[in-house]
Formats: C-alpha cells, structure tokens, sequence
C-alpha cells in the first residue's frame, strides 16, 4: 500500500511541458523528447532559459511538420538545482515514461549523475550546459558533448589574448565549484602550452564576497592577464573590487559571467574592456535557421533570446537529425548516428570526436565588452569590432 | 549487551517482528522486480531513514543536537571513492572500511566536542562539518577539489536500492531491540539529566561517544552506498547542510526520541514535499517554510506521539518504542 | 608593507559591519536564549531596503535612518507573532522555528524579487595613498557600522532601557521581581536586533553584490563572531568581529583563499573547546 502511495505521488510529481499531440494533423503518438532542468534552486534561471529553447523548437518542428511524420512532444522535469534528483528523474524518463528521446540536463554537477544513468540503459545523451572534461575521460559511448571542452573554452580566448604585445605572465581565480575548477585548471594548462608564466593560481570559497586580499596579492605579483574562473556573482565582485584596489593587468579574461546581459548592466562602466568566451550571438545570423529561432523567440517572449536559449535548441536539433539519420527510434543506431553526423544548428555546427564524444565542430567566439555591448573579436569572419588592448589602468579611463 | 538484546527480543511485540520480515521481504521482491525509478525513489526514501535514525541515536536519546550530520554520510561517500580509485580495494571491502574509518574520526571529535552541551554542540557540530567540506575541497590531490571525485559505476540501481534499504531496516531493527539495553536507557538517563546519570555510576562519556560513532557508521555505510551508484560527487553535494537540515526535521517530524519516528518522519516527508512541489512548483520552499513554522508551534512531539496518543488516549513518555 | 595595511584596514572595515550583525545576533542569543537562524535574512531585507533607497535617488546609507525604525517594528511584529511562543521551548525548536523562518522570508524575496544579482552601488573606487587602497563605500560603511555600534554599546552600558536589558538576560526572575517587564523586554530586544542585521545589511548592499540568499553568506560568520565573543556579551562580538575580519583577510593574503573560508569554522570549533566564555568572558 505505501509503494502504491508512493508511486502515486511520485507519478503526480511531474510538470510536464508541452502541446500534446491533439491539435496536429501528423499521423501516428508523438515522438516523446525527454529531459530533467533546475527550473527552481540555484540553477533556475539558467534552467528557464533552456526549457524555453525545448519548447520552441518543439513548436517550430511541428508545425514544420514533425520528425519521421510523427508530431513530438517535449517533457521537462525539475530536479530543484539537486544532482540526487537529477539521476532519479533519468531513471525515470527511461524506465517509467519510456521517452524515445534525452534531452540534456543542465550545468556540470547535474550532467555527471545523468551521463551514468543514460550510458547504464544504452540510451544516446548529448550533454547541453556542462563542459566539464570529466565526463569524457570515463569512455562512455553514449554521450557526447554539445559544447566544447573547458580546455578550448577558456583555450581559444587564452590563445588571442595571448598573441597581443606583451602578455608574459598570467594570474588565474577561479571558484571551488565543479565547472569552474574545471575552467582554472584548463586555464593553467593553456597557460603552459602558450609559454605564459602561471604567477598565481588560486581557488576562493563558492560563497566569497571579499576578494580584497585575493586581490592585492594579484596586484603583488603583477600578472599580464588576470583569468578568473567565474561562475557570475564573483566576476562581479572581483571586477569591482579589482577597481578599488587598483588591479590593472593589461587583460581581464572571466568565463560564463560576461556573456551575461546582467554582467554589464551591474558594473556599468567597469565591465569594458572585459574578455570572455562567447559560445552564441544573436549577430550570428549566418547560423542556419537562426532567423526564424530569434523571431519566434522574439515573438514569444518580447526579449532577444540569449546562448541558454540557442543551445537548448540546437541540442534538440542535434537529437533530431540522429534520429531522422538512424530513421528509426533506435537506440544503437541514433548513438552511432552522433558519433559520425555533422548537424547544422541554430547554436552552430555539432560534430564530435568519434571516439570520445568531445566536440569538436563547435565554433567558439573571442568576445569583448565595448561601450556596454559584446562583441565578437575572433574568428575574423564573425567579428563586430577589432580589439581594444591594452585594458587601460583603472584610473585612466 | 548481547543478554539484554536477547530479552528484549522476547518482549518485542509480534507486529514489529512481522513488520521487520515484511520490510526484508518487500525489498527482497523489489529488488529483482521493481522498475529502476521506484528503487532509485525508494533507495532516496531508504537513505534518509538510515539518516534520520542514526540523527536519532545522539540527538534523539541522548539529546545532543548535531547540526553535522551530513559531514558523516559524505565522508563515507569521498572516503569509499577514495578507497577504490586510490588504493584499488574491491568495493564491499572500501564500503566497511569508510564506515570504519568514518566511525574512527567520529571517536577522535566526540571527546572535545561532546563536552559541550546544547546550542554549543549544535554549533560546533555545524562548524566540523563546514570545516570537513573545506578540508575536503582543499585537497585536491586526494580528492579532487572543488571537480568533484568520479569512479566507475560499479552497482545498479537494484542493488543500491538493495543494500540502503537492508541497511536502514538493520539500523531500525537494531535499535528496537536495544532500546531496552543499557545503552539506550543510559543515553536516555544522560538526556533527562547528565550530572545525575554521572553520579549514578554511569560511564557517560564512554557511552557518549559510542552513541556518536553509531550514529555516524551508519550514514557513512549509506553514503558509500550512494556514491557506488551515481560515481560521482562534489563537496558541494556531499557536504550539503539542507541534507542535514531535513534530516532534521524528518526526525522532528515523526517524533524525535522515538523508534519509528525517524521511519515515518522521512516517508510523511517526501511524500508531503513531493506533493507540495507537484502543486506549486514556484512557493514550494517558502510553504515548506511555513510547515515547519506550524510543525515546531503545533506538533513539537512529531506524528508518532501523537498518533499513540490518539489510539491510546494517553500521553507517553519520549522514548518508548 | 602598503599592502599589509591595505588588508588590515580592509579587514577592520569589513570587521564593523559584521560587528553590527553579530550585535545583534548575541543580543538576541544572551537575553531570550533563542539562536535566530533568520538573523541573515534581516541582513537580507536590508539589502533590499538599501537597493530601493537608492533607486528614489537618495544615498543609500541614509536607508538606516528612515528604515531602521521599521525594521524595529517588523522585529517586534515578529516576535509577538511567533517567536514569542518558544521563547522557553527547547534549543532544537528555537532553532527548528527560525530555520522555517529564514526559508520562508527567502523563499518569499526569491518570488517577489527574483533571484538576480544587484548591488545598491553609490560610490566607486578607493582613496588611494602610499600604495594604500581603502575602498569608499566601505569607508562609509565602516563607520557607520561603528558608531552605530558603540551608539549600542553605550545604550545597553547606560541608558536605563539599556541596563533592563541586562538585567533579564543576567537573571530574568530577579529582574522581573524588580518590576521589570520581561516580555517587553523581550520584544525590544528581538526589534532591536533585526534592526542591527537590517542595518548591516543596508550598508553591505552599498558594497557587495547580493542576490536574496545573501543571508546564507553572512550567518555563518555572525556565529562565529557571538561564540567567539561570547554569548550575549555585545563588546565581545565587536571585538570578535573586527578580529575575524582581520583574520579572514590575512589567511587569504598569507595562506589560501580556501582555507580562509574555514576560518570561521575553525574559530567556532577551537573557542568552544579552548574558551567556550568567549574573549571577554570569565569562568
């Protein structure tokens, strides 16, 4: 009696999102997509943005028509920001709703309990929001990445700012969270391979709001660029307090942080010059299909859709060309079909490494803060501006 | 001890018996049978039983409120990871010695730490456990850092299901038949009055401190367990307080002092919060703010006091099975 | 040698404003022997309230003057509301009951406001002498928190209200049978308490970036500062706090950022062991 107690409740515990089959005109149940997102804990924002693009392109797709003449429909759970909750749900999208598809969690923590359960049942994952290199060095067949690793988030940006005059020497902060040790230690080992002297590398506790002393001892030894593995709040924090203590390297390089609209409208004037990686721009519009996701976007939410958004898309547009690829609801075959396939996203191109499941196809943007907005750098071909170096000290600008 | 257990044994009335095989009967089934969600689910519902009634032993009987418990369950988690991937041990054999080793460290804190009494306790309970998380996130060599630690998956969901549910029936059993031991009435003596319980010739800092290495073996057993499973945490999740804080107040909740209490606590529990999230996915929190607010002024006993007091119309004493 | 004195002074500025929260946490700890977990939450309104300040175009550090009396009032509201009720439960259901409290009144800020960063920034870059770097807004807001501080200090020390405070927490029945007043007392105590946190908050709103949960970043070392100052005693938590910042900022500069962060913790676990009646306390 308390199993069925249970299993009711846990059965009523869902938010299921979606149009359901009724008001189209495919044939045939729809093709379910499955996937589990923080939309409340502390990853709720980020989590809203990527059920936004599932829902979107669930949208789009059936009113294009659907995917093997079948409408499809997408089912988002919440995990509440909890790892623990995360695996559960992917047991139970598998095993309990058998969904014919998975859709990626979100961020580092979430992906690595997820990936065990998808790689356990065979079932083909493509990973969203983690870059963490952790979850490929297990040899799973089942997943593969969406975005690239840490080593070339941070890499790319490392490398162009380190062929400008004069970087020698490179101060790294990063966060004790998962992700963002992962970006400091790609970080010092870029910084091997580029030559450039590590002065300083130094993890800070998740809930740190002080960074005076972190910073006079950067100031201390007075590095060439300053890379902080940044999560948000602590970009923020450091950058203003870089100012009050008078940190001037001739480059500040933060990850995920600046690409955030938050990012510029909370520190005004001191995110310029800012560098960061940027994965995803609306100025992107030769991304095939891009046009139409940013209008329906537009449409839907009165608000130009930001990388969370683009990616959530593109990773379904991924699972759906495997699909159409294997031409059938296999698992073996769809698993095969993305380790081989190159996929034209709204995002960008997906191609992965056939052997581990790294992407490798992914194009990864130089941005830099100028007058309030991001702009893309490098590559040449998709850049709005040219670079402004070096960072001028603090009390010149 | 043993003599004691054995009397007990004899006075346990039939239903705990047909409850205990049932419940050993009911995972045995579940186990082969079960669909991998409703064990995963379960096994979530198995573990915070183990902790809830191992939270139980020190500050349930012995009234030593430890705002730490969680320290015990991810240590046992990073130590079992760390046997395994570092010095190659097959996993039953790194899943006892986390145990172990957990208990050890719970020995080497209870003699500083459980001189001090109430809030104090509670308080540097809460900073070991910080303080754990640090330690752990600081050395990276061993445990890799603020990354996380990962090992291969090395048992399924049926089998973790398995073993957490065995090990929470084994806790509660056990402690059923000892409540009538001298341990268990000793701690209880040290709740009511430990100054009388010295003079009264019991060994109370020796009995102390085998309530706090219980109390934190069996967590650790639990957390191995879960890192067997998932093969992967951070000290973020392994070090969580709000798993201390629920285990809290699942204990709270079913009647803390009480055998069944930390059982039922932690089922009305999920079962509540889960009801709540599926209602009102966006105020879940702040409601559940609200339940506690209204447990603590309405229901400071917990259910099972009160449902006993229902069925026998009278009030019973903290303690009783 | 300019940059140990940046991070001395740096460290004493952060010190007084979380003097200022921890006053009021070992207030309310010493006279109703209640632990508030909400305390962080209080810092949290205070944000808020320096953040809408800002927004009508006033210096945000002013927020004290009109919100300080307010945040008295949600105190005392607070108090005869709930907290009244287990002034003489159990620890755990103290503990239990503001822990509901604090999620509650988050969770509650998480909806209203949403979860975004924001900062009520006024004051910008630093005063800058000799290769010595002091923060503006933390200047002003190290000051404030001072003198509101020992404007405290001297209120318990001699004004009349101020020594029937210390009175029911040094022995609440002789007081009463003194013709004191405990509950009001009481009620006094919790309004004024809140209003400290609110106010620490106020002026970390000037200086930090803050989401709702910034509670959760500050109660930790608001404990660590009323044990090491001793429970209840105000000029203890004062002292403890400015050593705390010290502290934190040296063990960063000198050792770890990480390890800083345990540094709290540390201070807990050794004063409850070596000195469990704080700095100022005797046996």
């Amino acid at each position: 009696m308390l199993v069925d107690l249970v299993k009711k409740t846990a059965l009523a515990a869902t938010i299921s999102i979606g149009f359901g089959s009724a008001a189209f005109a495919q044939s045939g149940d729809p093709i379910v997509f499955g996937g589990v997102l923080p939309l409340t804990g502390w990853g709720a924002d980020a989590g809203e943005y990527n059920r936004r693009g599932y829902e979107l392109w669930e949208k789009q797709v059936n009113a294009a028509g659907g995917l093997l003449d079948r409408p499809v429909e997408v089912k988002i759970y919440d995990d509440a920001s909890d790892p623990t909750t995360t695996a559960r749900l992917y047991e139970r999208l598998i095993t309990e709703d058998e969904v014919d598809v998975l859709l990626a969690p979100w961020s580092d923590d979430m992906t690595m309990p997820a990936t065990t359960v998808a790689e356990k049942y065979g079932k083909p994952m493509v990973t969203g929001g983690a870059t963490l290199d952790a979850i490929w060095g297990r040899g799973y067949q089942h997943v593969n990445g969406l975005l690239p690793s840490s080593y070339d988030y941070v890499g790319v940006p490392m490398r162009f700012i380190a062929d400008m005059d004069g970087i020698k020497t490179v101060a790294i902060l990063n966060n004790e969270l998962t992700y963002t040790t992962g970006f400091g230690d790609a970080a010092a080992k870029n910084a091997e391979e580029l030559g450039l002297e590590v002065v300083m590398h130094e993890t800070y506790g998740a809930d740190t709001t002080d960074f005076t002393a972190l910073l006079t001892k950067a100031r201390s030894a007075n590095p060439d660029l300053v890379v902080g593995g940044t999560g948000g709040e602590d970009a923020v924090q450091i950058l203003r307090q870089a100012k009050e203590n008078d940190l001037n390297p001739k480059a500040f390089y933060f990850t995920i942080a600046p690409v955030d609209p938050e990012f510029v409208r909370l520190l005004g004037d001191s995110a310029e010059y800012v560098f960061g990686t940027t994965e995803w721009e609306p100025s992107l519009t030769a991304l095939e299909g891009v046009d139409a996701f940013i209008a329906g976007y537009t449409e839907e939410y009165g608000e130009e859709p930001v990388e969370d958004v683009a990616t959530s898309y593109g990773l379904a547009q991924v699972m759906a060309a495997a699909v159409e690829s294997a031409g059938e609801l296999d698992d073996a075959k769809i698993s095969k079909a993305l380790r081989t396939l190159e996929v034209p996203t709204v995002f960008g191109t997906y191609k992965v490494d056939p052997e581990t499941g790294v992407q490798t196809g992914k194009k990864i943007y130089v941005m830099q803060i100028q007058d309030g907005e991001r702009h893309i750098l490098a590559p040449e071909a998709n850049a709005t501006a040219t670079v402004r170096f070096p960072t001028p000290a603090w009390g010149d600008r | 001890m043993l003599a004691d257990i054995i009397e007990n044994a004899k006075t346990l009335p039939r239903a705990w018996w047909i409850g205990i095989l049932a419940a050993v009967g009911f995972t045995l089934v579940y186990a082969q049978t079960g669909s991998p969600y409703y064990q995963s689910f379960l096994m979530s519902l198995a573990m915070y039983v183990v902790l809830c009634s191992s939270w139980n032993i020190i500050s349930g009987f012995a009234g030593y409120i430890s705002f730490g418990h969680v320290a015990f369950w991810g240590l046992g988690a990073y130590l079992t990871a760390i046997l395994i991937n570092n010095a190659a041990m097959p996993w039953p054999v790194a899943l006892i010695g986390a145990g172990v080793i957990t208990a050890a460290f719970a020995a080497l804190i209870s003699h500083p730490l459980l001189r001090l009494s109430g809030v104090y306790f509670a308080i540097a309970m809460l900073a070991m456990a910080e303080a754990v998380k640090v330690v752990v996130s600081y050395a990276r060599p061993i445990t890799g850092g603020g990354g996380g630690i990962y090992l291969r998956p090395l048992i399924g969901v049926d089998d973790a299901f398995l073993m957490m549910s065995l090990l929470a029936i084994v806790l509660v059993a056990m402690i059923a038949l000892m409540m009538k031991t001298r341990f268990i009435q000793s701690l209880l003596a040290i709740r009511n009055n430990e100054t009388a319980s010295d003079s009264l010739g019991i060994p109370t800092a020796r009995t102390k401190m085998f309530a706090l290495v219980t109390s934190a073996f069996f967590p650790a057993i639990a957390g191995g367990i879960y890192i067997l499973n998932t093969a992967f945490i951070d000290p973020k999740t392994a070090f969580d307080i709000s798993i201390t804080i629920n285990t809290i107040l699942m204990t709270v909740f079913g009647g803390i002092g009480t055998v069944l209490g930390p059982v039922l606590g932690p089922i009305a529990f999920m079962i509540l919060s889960e009801g709540l999230w599926t209602n009102f996915p966006f105020v879940h929190k702040a409601l559940l703010g609200v339940i506690i607010i209204l447990l603590v002024l309405f229901l400071p006993t917990g259910i099972v006091p009160a449902i006993r007091k229902v069925f026998t119309g009278r009030k019973v004493a903290r303690g009783t099975p | 040698m300019p940059e140990l004195l940046t991070i001395l002074i740096s460290g004493l500025l952060m010190g007084c404003i979380y003097a200022l929260l921890a006053g009021g946490l070992t207030l309310i700890w010493g006279v109703m022997g209640i632990v508030n977990l909400a305390h962080g939450e209080a810092l949290m309104l205070g944000c808020f309230a320096a953040l809408y300040f800002a927004a009508t175009g006033f210096v945000p550090p002013l927020a004290i003057v009109v919100f300080g009396p307010l945040f008295f009032l949600f105190g005392v509201l607070l108090y005869v509301t709930i907290i009244r009720r287990i002034v003489n439960a159990p620890e755990l259901m103290s503990l239990l009951l503001t822990f509901g409290l604090s999620i509650f009144i988050k969770n509650v800020a998480v909806l209203a406001w949403g979860g975004e960063l924001r900062i009520a920034s006024y004051l910008e870059g630093s005063f800058a002498f000799g290769g010595i770097y002091v923060s503006k807004a933390r200047l002003v807001a190290g000051l404030i928190a001072i003198t509101i501080s020992l404007g405290m200090y001297a209120f318990l020390r001699y004004a009349r209200q101020g020594q029937a405070i210390r009175a029911v927490a040094f022995n609440r029945r002789i007081a009463e049978q003194c013709g004191i007043n405990a509950n009001a007392i009481y009620m006094i105590v919790f309004g004024l308490g809140t209003a400290l946190a609110a106010a620490a908050g106020i002026l970390a709103g000037t200086i930090f970036a803050f989401t709702p949960l910034v509670g959760e970043q500050f109660i930790l070392k608001a404990f660590a500062i009323t044990v090491l100052g001793g429970m209840g005693n105000f000029l203890g938590a004062l002292i403890a706090a400015l050593l705390l910042g010290v502290i934190e900022q040296s063990v960063t500069y000198f050792i770890d950022a990480q390890i800083s962060a345990a540094a709290a913790f540390v201070i807990i676990i050794l004063t409850l062991l070596f000195r469990p009646q704080g700095i100022l306390g005797s046996r």
